[in-house]
This record gives C-alpha cells, structure tokens and sequence, in this order.
C-alpha cells in the first residue's frame, strides 16, 4: 500500500500552501504528478510548489506550451501539463525524460494521460477533487524518497 | 567537405573535414543546443572563408543520451542534408566516444549518465584496429556492468569522471580509465566513424537511438498512472 496523506483546503491559499510545503521538502530530481478535474486547482498547488522553491517568477498554466522551466529558485522547476495530449506518441515525443531524469523538480499535469513506462516507479502523486466547498488533497507517496516527504509534511 | 555534429548530451561538439580536420569546436552547450549549434557552423564556415554548398555529406550523433538534444542535433543535420540534397549518416554517440580507443586490442565500456542512478552504456571489442561492438547500448547500473567485467577494460565516456573511483576500487588494475580529456565525445572522431558510411553512400533512415522508449499502442484512450511493482 502506498503511504498517503490528505488535507482539506477551504481556499485557494490553502492549496498553494501545501504545494509550498510540498516546494520547501522538494529533493533535486522530485517528480510530483498531479491529477483532477479542469479548474481543481492543479496550478494554484504548482503556484505554491514554485513559492516554496524560491521561484520569484509568476507560474502560469502551462497547458498551450505543454512546458515551462523556472531557474531562479533553489532547484529548477519544469511545470507540464498533458492535458491538450490525446495519444502517447505525441506524450513520448514531448521528450519528457530530459526533464524528470533532471536535475530540478518536475511538475506533472494531467498525468493520468500518459501510459504506465513513460514515468519512472518513484515518484509522488497528488490527487485533487473537488468538494461542496473547497478541495481535497490526496498525496500518494510511491519510493522511499517520497514517504520521507510525506513524514516532513505536517 | 563533410560536417558533423553531436548534439547528444550537454557537450555539444561540430566538425568540418576536407581530406583533414578544418574545424572543431566542443562546448558546454547545456540546454542551448538549438540557439548554439548552427551559429558555431556557420562561424566555422565563415572564418575558412567555406561555403554550405560546398558540403558532400553530414555525420550526426544518434544518441544515446539527451532526448531533446539528440532530435535537435539530427534535426539540423537532416534540415541542412535535405536542402544541400546530400546524404545524412547517423552514429552511435557512443561509437564516438570509444573509437579513439579502437587500437588498444581491449574491451571498451562507454559509461554516459541517464540520470536516477542509472547508466546509458555499450560495450566495444578492439580488434585489428577496429571497433566490434559487443554489446549493444543499454541502460545498467555501474555495480552491474563492473559485476560482469573479466577482462582488462577500457572506461570512457562523460560519466567516467565521476565513477572513476568506485571503478578503480571495485576493479583495480582491470580498469583503464580515460582521463576527462579523452570522455568528452569530439566530433572528429563522428566524421571517422561517419566516412565510411557516407563513403558506401548508405542513406539511412533517420531515427534517434533512445533507451526509454515505453511501449506505445497508437490510441487515444487514458490508461492510468504507472503500475507499482512494489
């Protein structure tokens, strides 16, 4: 079973306050793929990942550029979104493992939409879904290195 | 004149040769393959006082190693074989990295890093001056390729900077380590590799050698996230 943690977020706040946290214990190489419905906050938690690197530069939705890298924080951070990607070739062609066998930290949109073997087994999955009010935040930690990070996480 | 270039890591490397080396240049090219690449060639082509058209065939490094630097590099190569209409060869970058070695009468390991502790690596046997290879390019880990080594071997390649001592400590006199001068890949030795090839007129099918292709099924459903293997 993989070790999970949850947390109710009530505002927008609340979502990027996890990612920071998430950004604070952030380790080079981290992979963090993340799923949910369209407007369940999937780049407000980026927001916060990219705050709790140190990153000064406004992260935006990567979903029409499929990538942005950030490189003024502590790690660099390479925000993805895979939600305009319908087959695999175009996912695979995106040339991904640059990234997330990278140095930085690596923020996965949509990632449900890739195929078991394009990503790595170690890594740390975070469900959003939406509630009456506010959201839920399912952290998933699969490897080591992320049940570490899941224990530094309050 | 042939040119070669080598896109595939964060060195990038470019070579002009006409019966001798005119030109080579091997930089630090970190994620600006594309912005530095072709600038490099045509300052190269400017400065011999050499023309584009004067080129009769282009060698480009396959891979393995950055997936994005790869196709860029092969890109420009096929961009520029197709307007010139000459021919388009491809090598191992690996090839590249042992062939200095290829008079040694030894095995050649090339060790390139493909990140998370694992390895891109080939092995090569020197034979009467030639270059066998006897293992294809793979991904490994460095405990189990120096596992399996029995023989005196060479290690080249980018990675061998920073293995070098747990390979020395793991194989002692069995191992031959390059010095950081000698595992950096130069393009010179692409145009060694590419000559023959181009000279035979084969003009290959351009794709790049990637390790970590997953298997695709061409099809537009979502499948679900990466099974644990646990």
């Amino acid at each position: 079973m993989a070790k999970t943690k949850e947390y109710y977020c009530l505002t927008v706040n609340d979502t990027q306050r996890i990612g920071c946290l998430l950004g604070q214990h952030a380790f080079s190489g981290a992979l963090f793929l993340c799923g949910g419905d369209l407007g369940a906050g999937k780049t407000c938690l980026a927001k916060g990942i990219a705050y709790g690197l140190n990153i000064s530069e406004e992260i935006t939705s990567p979903t029409f550029v499929l990538i942005k890298e950030y490189y003024d924080g502590r790690l660099p951070l390479y925000h993805m979104d895979l939600y305009r990607l319908d087959d695999q070739t175009s996912i695979f062609d995106l040339g991904l493992d640059d990234y997330i066998y990278g140095q930085g930290v690596s923020v996965i949109e949509w990632a449900e939409k890739a195929t078991s073997g394009l990503f790595p087994s170690e890594y740390l999955y975070i469900q959003i879904s939406l509630e009456k009010e506010g959201r839920r935040l399912k952290l998933e930690a699969h490897g080591a290195l992320y049940e570490e990070l899941l224990e530094e996480m309050p | 004149m042939y040119l070669a270039i080598d896109n595939c890591t964060n060195f990038a490397s470019v070579c002009l040769y006409d019966s001798n080396i005119l030109y080579e240049n091997t930089w630090l090219a970190k994620e600006q393959h594309t912005t530095t690449t072709l600038p490099t060639i045509e300052k190269a082509m400017l400065s011999l006082g050499r023309n584009f058209n004067e080129l009769k065939g282009i060698v480009c490094a396959k891979g393995p190693g950055s997936f994005n630097g790869a196709r860029a590099g092969m890109s420009l190569g096929i961009g520029l074989g197709m307007s010139l209409n000459i021919p388009v060869v491809f090598v191992s970058a690996m090839e590249e990295n042992a062939l200095p070695f290829k008079d040694s009468g030894l095995n050649i390991i090339c060790l390139m890093d493909a990140g998370r502790g694992e390895i891109y690596t080939a092995t090569y046997q020197s034979l009467n001056d030639r270059l066998t290879i006897i293992q294809e390019e793979h991904i490994s880990t460095l405990n189990e390729i120096l596992y399996k080594i029995t023989c005196p071997t060479i290690f080249c390649g980018e990675y061998v900077n920073q293995t070098s001592t747990s390979i020395k400590e793991k194989l002692g006199s069995m191992a031959i380590i390059a010095t950081f001068a000698q595992n950096i890949r130069r393009a010179s030795f692409l145009i060694e590799a590419g000559l023959p090839k181009l000279q035979e007129a084969q003009d290959e099918v351009p794709a790049p050698l990637y390790l970590r292709k997953p298997p695709i099924t061409l099809s537009n459903k979502t499948v679900g996230l990466p099974k644990q293997d646990n």
